[in-house]
């Protein structure tokens, strides 16, 4: 394919540092170029990035695209969609991967408004499945329950994606790479919202000292087998008493039983404790991609046929309630 | 202060089923509720409203005519009126399609300071369209916000993002999308329950809020669907059995035990 645009990637930057997310596009994004042979170039929108952008090139980009100013300083969706928009008029790239973090999915909504193109969210997977230049999106749906693929019939091609589907490449610091500046022609520069106060996880964790599904080392999750929301708190007891976080599948929170912070999935939390304990979820597509570093997956299901079985090390065909007591007892001694 | 609230219909969860050939999903005939997080939306409306001493709230939703349903759920709690966009040309319409149709319905409403959604829908679970029309109107975007106040005349909005819970300040008019987390919703009134029995909602076309049938559905949307497939089987586990659920665990553990994972 000739005359076809770049590969980008968005780069979200938080204290002068590309995000996490950020860097596991740019592996992703390192693949996609390399198998149209096009340049990989990571924009980043902000206030003094020279360092962030000496990592893009590090972590893999041909080139950082610099959009400096000092009403960047915080993320503000009107303002960043506006110099987004202008760089991608100029350089007219041929897709761009955008981290699906709270900032991220509104940059992508409102590019795809602004500019009238398509956006896909949430994919799992991308690549160049043909000879032309169309990218073929994979992202579950109906509930998780299958996988679809998806073309985007506009340009540039826009997806956002979340965290922990793609891996990073290890930073090389001998990589090196071109760094633009480009400076915004818009008038009306100035920030419409502000942030007046951040309260950063780790403090926040200080205060609480709670176990998460992100911290702790065995995760107990509940899913539609415990029938009520009782039922759920009765899994959610277990749980507590042998030292184990405690998280759901989808539909409980849909529910309203639980709050999406709880919630083990691609739209939710994706976990990587040692042990995971699935009990009464059925194991959608969406869930399994939320313990897909699991070390290793115990499952309790009334259906033999529940896909969750198919992911678990070690499955138990029963009820989930039968069940809980001896699961108390049997691993609280661990 | 004038607030609308997007409520959507989605199939009531377990009940998805799927067309085999155009690869929506098959809504006639499931069992359908509103979008769970939507009443959310509609109590931060309603909190909104009576915090600032007056104002209306309108529920918009784009949908079915069994759709003004759930419209009556907003009414009951305390909405005062709303609209319902029913036109088959939005049949397939994707984020981009359908967040155009709502900004031309808000921007109908008109004079409009606030608009609240919830995070995103159960059923399409993309969370696109808060952004999108925020974009079409202009508005600052608040989004997936946990905890919603108002005062001199700025919206002021606690969420997670990037590693830690900030607060953000934005001006009116402003877009506001809210977690389940964000409030307790209100019992409806008696009489709540009353006016919404027989509450007749306006239905638009989108020839009424100023679109053409190629603006919306298929033809003015940019994602196609061209494959459905399941994912990959991985290598079966092994089932542990017992004589029932406890000796089945027990054997459980005492196969960890054997390879020291417990």
């Amino acid at each position: 394919m000739t005359n076809m645009g770049n590969v980008w990637v968005y780069v979200e930057v938080k204290n002068g540092k590309p995000s996490e997310l950020s860097l596991e596009l740019l592996g992703k994004g390192r693949q996609l170029a390399d198998s149209k042979k096009v340049q990989l170039v990571g924009l980043l929108i902000g206030n003094s990035l020279a360092e962030a952008a000496k990592d893009v090139i590090g972590y893999g980009a041909d080139e950082a695209v610099c959009v400096e100013n000092a009403a960047f300083t915080s993320f503000d969706g009107k303002l960043y969609t506006k110099a987004v928009e202008a760089m991608l008029k100029k350089y007219n790239p041929n897709v761009m991967l955008i981290g699906g973090s709270v900032n991220g999915r509104e940059l992508g909504g409102r590019l795809s408004a602004a500019m009238n193109i398509g956006l896909v969210a949430d994919c799992i997977d991308c690549s160049y499945a043909s000879e032309d230049d169309a990218v073929t999106w994979i992202r579950p749906a109906y509930t998780g329950k299958l996988f679809v693929k998806i073309l985007t019939t506009t340009r540039p091609q826009l997806a956002t994606i979340s965290g922990k589907i793609f891996h990073g490449n290890a930073f090389d610091a001998a990589r090196t790479g071109k760094v633009t500046q480009e400076a915004l022609t818009i008038a009306d520069l100035a920030p419409t919202q502000k942030v007046v106060s951040f309260v950063a996880d780790a403090d926040v964790k200080e205060v609480s000292k709670d176990l998460t599904i992100e911290n702790a080392k065995v995760v107990v999750g509940a899913g539609r087998g415990v029938g009520t929301q009782d039922g759920m708190k009765q899994v959610q007891a277990m749980a507590k008493a042998i030292g184990a976080g405690f998280g759901t599948s989808k539909p409980l929170v849909d529910e309203g039983w639980a709050p999406h912070d709880w919630q083990v999935g691609i739209t939710g939390k994706q976990i990587a404790p040692d042990i995971y304990i699935a009990l009464g979820i059925s194991g959608s597509i969406q869930h399994q991609l939320g313990i897909k570093e699991a070390k290793l997956v115990i499952a309790v299901n009334t259906d033999p046929e529940a896909p969750i079985f198919k992911r678990a090390n070690y499955g138990i065909v029963g009820d989930l309630f039968k069940a809980l007591p001896m699961i108390q007892a049997e691993f609280k001694k661990s | 202060m004038k607030i609308v609230v997007l409520v959507k219909q989605v199939p009531a969860i377990s009940e998805l089923q799927l067309d085999p050939v155009t690869h929506n999903l098959v809504r006639t005939g499931a069992p359908a509720m509103m979008n769970p997080v939507d009443k959310h939306a509609i109590e931060a409306a309603l909190a909104l409203k009576d915090a600032t001493g007056g104002g209306t709230v309108t529920i918009l939703t784009m949908g079915s005519e069994s759709a003004a349903e759930i419209m009556r759920e907003g009414i009951a709690l305390g909405a005062n009126d709303g609209f319902l966009i029913n036109d088959p040309a939005v049949k397939g319409s994707d984020t981009l399609a359908t967040g155009k149709v709502l900004a031309k319905a808000i921007e109908k409403v008109g004079q409009v300071d606030v608009v609240i959604t919830g995070r995103q829908s159960a059923d399409g679970d993309t969370g696109q369209i808060p952004p999108a029309v925020a974009e079409h109107l202009g508005m600052n975007l608040l989004s997936y916000v946990q905890d919603l106040t108002f005062a001199n005349n700025t919206l002021k909005a606690v969420r997670k993002n990037l590693g830690g819970e900030e607060t953000v300040e934005a001006p009116l008019p402003c877009v506001v999308s809210v977690m389940e987390t964000s409030n307790t919703v209100r019992t409806p009134s008696l009489r709540g329950k009353m006016n919404a029995k027989k509450f007749v909602f306006p239905v638009w076309s989108i020839a009424d809020i100023g679109l053409k049938p190629e603006d919306v559905g298929a033809s003015g949307s940019a994602t196609k669907v061209t494959e459905l497939f399941m994912p990959e089987v991985h290598e079966q586990g092994v089932i542990v059995k017992g004589a029932d659920e406890a000796a089945a665990v027990k054997e459980l553990a005492s196969i960890l035990r054997s390879k020291k994972v417990i």
